[in-house]
């Protein structure tokens, strides 16, 4: 087995949309890649809608479904039995059906820069929808008491007690 | 109800650390080595008891158990509330370390106090038993209300305002820790009754 897999015990996989694609890094919890590791795009339901492989950087990319709107789930799978998954909440679409914000929408037209103003901030509050929605959760699930420190509180406690114990018994 | 750090004045807290002091220096004479098992396991109960949150309107209230403890641990209940206060101020950043003195009285002082008035349970009727450790857990979770209310008092909150607002938000809470009261006493009845009914006090 690669001297990766031995020390590295987990997988982690960050993703994100930008415009027509949806893009991600799948990674040993020690920083190295995840190379030609299996990525799966799948609705909710479970239905995959496309499969790649990772790149030497543990890199890959999807085009953005066109189909679908609501959070799509990614899985990756590597080498030796590693499995992640994550859900990708989609950033919605502009008003005009399309991601492209190209240069022509300012060539032609006699917009002022108030109303410059206002589309761009439009457009990247739609942007940062999505990743204000995973920071929520993510601060939501780090301020619970994990599973982890309802174990450790557990194991403190038998061992104060198993000392007490041992201490008393003495006399 | 634990009460956060920076809510309540120093002289509060040093009343509250030098009776959890004299509390827990008294449990510890009292306690025999071969109740350290279920001392333990109590304060392990005690310990996850306040992650079992109960949805109640707009705020929400929390499990306490500590009229259970005092029932069955009597003057050492404030060692086994102690310690699971402090590991679940340090892991879980519930209440605070300044306010562990304070805290464990509140929660203790009650318990002992039910343990005075109630413990050993009434033996022959089984119905009887269980009504009193229902208005035994009930209590103790009134009473330390009634304390918390009194030491917000002194921070300049007006008392009645206080506590109505902690009476009225842990009344569920009051009636769903005297049947899980109830119910722990029942089932213990059955399996190990002596230690409700005084023959383990030392």
């Amino acid at each position: 087995m690669p001297l990766q897999t031995v020390f590295a015990h987990r997988i982690g996989l960050f993703a994100y949309v930008e415009e027509e694609k949806i893009q991600g890094q799948v990674y040993f919890v020690d920083g190295t890649p995840a190379k030609k590791a299996q990525v799966k795009l799948m609705d909710l339901k479970g239905k995959v809608l496309a499969s790649t492989l990772t790149d030497q950087q543990g890199k890959f990319f999807f085009k953005r479904p066109v189909t679908k709107e609501g959070p799509l789930r990614i899985v990756a799978l590597a080498e030796a039995g590693h499995r992640t998954e994550m859900i990708l909440h989609l950033n919605p679409k502009t008003e005009d059906g399309s991601y492209q914000k190209g240069s022509s929408v300012f060539k032609n037209s006699s917009l002022s820069r108030e109303e410059i103003s206002s589309l761009v901030r439009k457009e990247v509050q739609k942007e940062l929808e999505p990743i204000k929605n995973l920071l929520e959760e993510i601060l939501k699930e780090l301020k619970k008491p994990s599973f982890h420190e309802i174990i450790s509180g557990f194991g403190y406690i038998i061992g104060f007690f198993g000392l007490l114990f041992w201490i008393k018994s003495k006399r | 109800m634990h009460i956060s750090e920076g809510v309540l004045s120093p002289p509060i807290l040093l009343t509250g650390a030098v009776v959890t002091i004299a509390g827990v220096a008294w449990g510890l004479k009292r306690l025999t080595a071969p109740r350290i098992p279920e001392t333990a396991l109590l304060s392990a109960t005690f310990f996850v008891a306040s992650l079992i949150h109960i949805p109640i309107g707009p705020s929400s209230a929390h499990l306490v158990l500590n009229g259970l403890l005092g029932l069955i641990l009597g003057p050492v209940t404030f060692p086994a509330v102690l310690v699971a206060l402090f590991l679940q101020a340090i892991l879980f950043q519930f209440g605070g370390l300044t306010t562990l003195g304070i805290n464990t009285m509140n929660m203790a002082l009650p318990a002992l106090l039910v343990y005075f008035v109630f413990s050993p349970l009434p033996k022959e009727s089984k119905s009887l038993a269980g009504l009193a450790a229902f208005l035994a857990g009930a209590l103790a979770l009134f009473l330390s209300g009634i304390l918390v209310a009194i030491e917000l008092a002194f921070t300049g909150e007006s008392f009645l305002a206080a506590a109505k607002l902690i009476i009225l938000a842990h009344l569920p809470v009051m009636i769903i820790e005297g049947l899980v009261t109830a119910i722990i006493v029942n089932f213990l009845r059955r399996v190990r009754p002596e230690i409700l009914f005084g023959e383990a006090q030392a």
